[in-house]
């Protein structure tokens, strides 16, 4: 016990150490912190030394420096040297830190690739690096991505786990976050060790070594997976072949665009996700906890000796780790389930003990290789969720066993099944209301009164603790999970709650129990020869019913079940749930351990000391207002209202803004790109807009305003209306007729050449179909709709503080109001005025200029309404800017302080003249420039100051966070 | 009747067995040549 004590205290001090990290690096450099935490060892190993030699046991002080100083300072050395890039031999030493270089790199494939239809993500240990043609330099630290596409079935068979390769290109660091609330690439490779990607699309610049670097283990694992691959495709059809494959070979990409019926809003992946399954595509410790209860079932029915068969049970996870594609969560299940079996094999402790430290040491040793694995979401998820199973479901387990008895057991299951029922039919406006709360207040009341009905008339039948022992285990543990992973972590990183999950679990584990252990059976029995694909053949067509099934019901779940949005807890947030869970799961063994209430009351009364009777009476009272009053203060959100606040997203071409006004109204305009080609999918609006606007906690859209229907700014607008309710909605053109045009005639609605020349083209074509499907959507939805023309207002707000009056105006400039509509270039221009009055004189005002997809005529018309657009702060350039010429008489006379645009790559190379034009003539006017494809542009204005934040501050800059008041 | 594990085990294998059993004479569809036609694209690079 004692050393078991120890394990855990060490551990977690580490854990702080790495943590502290986070907030404080850099605190020194690495070979001091290296020696200061040697020094603390040897110091503490000597006083433990004398210590024993003179009083015959270890004292505190050596302890408390060995387990708690020292590894908090190991923790602080260990993370500061994975953040250390300066070191000889690391690849950022190397390059300079460069943000993209060229060089040539010889290096080897150190596991096996994630493979998608038709691209590769191939991971390079680099040996050798030649940068910008100079000498090449060996490397120590750090590795490559290599993302590979190719065509169909043109795979290089030597980009695979073991092969040495040379390949020369451009090195770039991956990407940060772009938007607010984005993923940070850059960060996630970070913790793979991976510093830079490149990309090819096919092996001109990639030689094959002729060496081989390949464990034996490896290599025959790696064949028995394709091997295993092989029996699926033969044995089970497609989608439940890449389903299969998912679960059990790690090959998640399969079902990439694969819907479960043609026509399905959702992808199957989708559909995992909204059900809240789709932990099941992740093979990590469930699939782990399967295959060992598989083999330990196995082995012990053939009465094989509890010393041996946990050794067997290891050597084939790590064949499961392999084969999987040794990712860092497998790896962690793989770990944890060897010491767990370790354990339980040569000591006495049954399983949950060995659980424990089998977790303990497996946090231990994953973090003690790479720290920065702890800020990572898979991370927390995995070891959240195993943590949960086994702190919190010992508590609910007697919980339930002591309450649920006779009227609370049936108030408790009405209750379980009343709370599906009501958000089946009421959606996401029962789960983001008040209503849940009442629902949840009245449900604690009704069981608080069931406890004491039950109480006085004794009814003894139902009793939880009577259910099949499986099932109550299985019960505890699905609502630990909830309690200790799911409601705070995927508030914290998502922003979204699976709802269904709560349910669909009930089902998904049980069925992917069965899944992964008949489709492991069915690849085994297929390796013998001959008739041994008969026997997998007949097994996995027994798999097909309950991996259809499998799929079949997280679809209902996903369509019937809302998933919602909820706020976005902070980190301080998700801490205080933490201890406050804490908290109450020890509550008896504190009682217990430190504090005999009762027993101190009746002393105190028996001795009359009032006194102290007093304090022991209040100071749990005392302690409860505190935890209130601390609640209070961290829930309520801090003033951070701003008068404006307007972000500029960035995105691949599109002008996609979000506005938040004084008032709290939510503006949304545009909504990106969504693209289709066979089954790959790109949805702008889901992949980056809604993380951004779930990390800014927007729940509903006030205005929705498109300036378009260009593919770039408009194609993903079913997504917004799919996913958030829209209040209005605010086009150029009445979109409600596109409906009841035919492709023909909405074409002929312009009369622009180069439009009419194109007539068959993709983006053409998508214009008219994305606009019938948003029709349908507002029509479904009952949104109303306004159509918008040159001088009509959107949105007007004023408020007065105090002898300040402040307004917002939001109007169109363009489109002109004409008898025929123009679907392709009547497109909206919007002036956005923030103005700040007192005693009616303006004394503060700031003006932005929002384009949409603007043709030259159109631009050209622009000239006539110079007046609003003189000596603007903003102005959003119109996609594809570069090509429209009059743009530049519109810019001399806006002279913008800012000017923003989206510049592909593509054109930055192709068009360099035009590029370079516009560059001159906003150094001429002074004007910043801000390439949108590189980082989004936020101002906010409060207190009669605008201030601008961005990413990056032009096109070719490495990130620097750029506040600039003006 | 209580079953010990053993049992439990060999009872549930063959009853997946029976099910695929079904599967393959009730669905003419599922067979091996039809089964890799459907999965054409699948990972078609991989495997032998």
């Amino acid at each position: 016990m004692f050393w078991e004590k120890k394990l855990y205290i060490f551990t977690i001090a580490f854990i702080v150490g790495i943590f502290l990290t986070f907030g404080i690096h850099p605190m020194a450099p690495v070979n001091i912190l290296t020696m200061i935490t040697a020094l603390i060892l040897i110091i503490g190993a000597i006083i433990a030394f004398i210590s024993f030699k003179k009083f015959g046991y270890i004292k505190l002080l050596p302890i408390f420096i060995i387990f708690y100083v020292f590894p908090l300072f190991l923790g602080i050395t260990l993370a500061h040297n994975s953040f250390d890039h300066n070191k000889k031999g690391h690849i950022l030493q190397i390059t300079k830190n460069s943000p993209t270089i060229k060089a040539i790199v010889q290096g080897y494939i150190y596991r096996e690739p994630e493979y998608f239809e038709d691209k590769a993500r191939v991971y390079v240990k680099p040996l050798k690096i030649s940068v910008n043609n100079k000498k090449s330099k060996k490397v120590k630290t750090g590795k490559i991505l290599l993302n590979y596409h190719f065509k169909e079935g043109k795979f290089p068979k030597y980009l695979k786990y073991g092969h040495y390769i040379t390949f020369a290109g451009t090195l770039q660091k991956p990407q940060q976050e772009t938007n607010p609330g984005g993923f940070n690439y850059r960060r996630f490779l970070e913790g793979k060790g991976v510093y830079y990607t490149i990309y090819f699309r096919d092996d001109k610049n990639i030689t094959p070594d002729e060496m081989v670097k390949k464990n034996p283990l490896f290599g025959f694992s790696l064949n028995l997976k394709n091997k295993f691959l092989d029996t699926i495709r033969n044995t089970v059809p497609f989608p439940e072949s890449a389903f299969l494959g998912g679960i059990t070979l790690g090959l998640r990409y399969g079902l990439e665009g694969v819907r479960a019926n043609k026509g399905d809003t959702y992808q199957i992946k989708d559909d995992f996700k909204r059900a809240g399954v789709n932990h099941v595509l992740a093979v990590s410790g469930l699939h782990v906890t399967i295959l060992t209860a598989f083999f330990i079932g196995l082995f012990s029915i053939f009465g094989m000796s509890r010393k041996i068969y946990p050794f067997i049970t290891i050597l084939f996870l790590v064949i499961f780790a392999i084969i999987t594609g040794g990712r860092p969560s497998t790896l962690r299940a793989v770990i944890m389930n060897s010491f767990i079996l370790s354990f339980w094999a040569f000591s006495k402790r049954g399983i949950r003990g060995s659980i424990e430290i089998g977790i303990t040491l497996a946090a231990l040793v994953i973090l003690l290789i790479n720290p920065l694995l702890l800020r990572e979401a898979s991370f927390t998820l995995s070891f959240g969720a195993v943590l949960s199973l086994v702190l919190i479901t010992p508590f609910l387990d007697d919980i339930f066993k002591k309450y649920l008895i006779g009227y609370t057991f049936w108030t408790f299951f009405f209750l379980l099944f009343l709370f599906p029922v009501l958000l089946i039919f009421f959606q996401s406006s029962f789960f983001n209301s008040i209503f849940l709360w009442i629902f949840l207040a009245g449900s604690g009341i009704l069981l608080y009164l069931s406890v004491k009905l039950e109480e006085k008339t004794k009814l003894p039948v139902p009793q939880f603790r009577k259910l099949p022992g499986w099932l109550v285990s299985f019960i505890s543990a699905q609502f630990a999970i909830q309690l200790g992973m799911m409601i705070p972590l995927s508030a914290y990183y998502f922003g979204r709650y699976p709802v269904a999950g709560m349910y669909a679990n009930y089902l998904a584990i049980p069925l992917i129990g069965v899944n992964v252990q008949i489709g492991m059976i069915a690849a085994i029995f297929s390796l013998i020869p001959v008739v041994g694909i008969y026997f997998a053949l007949l097994l996995n067509a027994g798999n097909f019913l309950f991996l259809k099934f499998f799929i079949i019901s997280s679809h209902w779940f996903s369509t019937t079940f809302p998933y919602p949005y909820v706020e976005k807890l902070s980190f301080s947030m998700v801490i205080f749930y933490f201890i406050v869970l804490f908290i109450i799961i020890n509550i008896p063994y504190l009682r217990e351990k430190y504090f005999d209430y009762k027993y101190y009351i009746n002393l105190y009364k028996q001795k009359n000391e009032k006194k102290k009777l007093y304090k022991i009476k209040y100071i749990p009272h005392l302690l409860f207002l505190l935890f209130v009053l601390l609640t209070i203060v961290l829930a309520i959100p801090k003033n951070k209202k701003n008068d404006l606040d307007i972000t500029f997203f960035s995105l691949s071409k599109g002008n996609v803004v979000y506005i938040k006004t004084m008032k709290g109204r939510d503006i949304l305009i545009n909504a990106g790109k969504y693209t289709r080609y066979k089954t790959k999918e790109w949805d702008e609006a889901d992949r980056v807009i809604m993380s951004s606007l779930m990390h800014y906690g927007i729940k509903k859209i006030d205005k929705f305003i498109l300036t378009d229907y260009s593919t770039d700014n408009f194609s993903a607008a079913p997504t917004i209306l799919g996913e958030y309710r829209v209040k209005k909605a605010y086009f150029p053109t009445n979109i409600e007729n596109i409906s009841n045009l035919s492709y023909e005639q909405f074409l002929l609605s312009t009369k622009d050449r180069y439009t009419l020349d194109h007539a068959g083209a993709y983006w053409i074509k998508d214009q008219y179909n994305r606009g019938r499907v948003v029709t349908n959507a507002i029509i479904k939805r009952n949104i109303p709709v306004q159509v918008v023309k040159s001088g009509d207002y959107i949105y007007k707000e004023t408020k007065k503080v105090g002898s300040v009056k402040k307004t917002l105006e939001i109007y169109a400039l363009s489109p002109e109001r004409k008898d025929h509509e123009d679907y392709f270039n009547d497109n909206l221009v919007l002036k956005i005025n923030y103005i700040e009055e007192k005693n009616g004189m303006e004394f503060f005002k700031k003006q932005f200029i929002i384009c949409g997809a603007l043709n030259r005529d159109t631009t050209e018309k622009l000239l006539q309404y110079k007046d609003h657009f003189k000596n603007v702060d903003v102005f959003l350039a119109p996609n594809r800017f570069l090509y429209n010429k009059p743009l530049t008489e519109v810019l001399k006379d806006a002279k913008p302080v800012d000017f923003l645009f989206h510049l592909s790559f593509y054109s930055r190379g192709k068009d360099l003249n035009n590029l370079n034009k516009y560059y001159s003539f906003m150094k001429e006017y002074g004007t910043n420039y801000y390439d949108l494809a590189s980082g989004y542009v936020r101002y906010k204005i409060k207190d009669s100051k605008l201030k601008r934040s961005s990413i990056r501050n032009n096109v070719s800059s490495e990130l620097v966070d750029y506040s600039y008041e003006f | 009747m209580k079953l010990d594990k053993k049992t439990k085990m060999v009872l549930v294998i063959v009853l997946i067995f029976l099910m695929g059993l079904l599967v393959l004479i009730f669905n003419k569809d599922y067979r091996i040549e039809k089964n890799l036609k459907s999965n054409a694209h699948y990972y078609e690079f991989l495997g032998k």
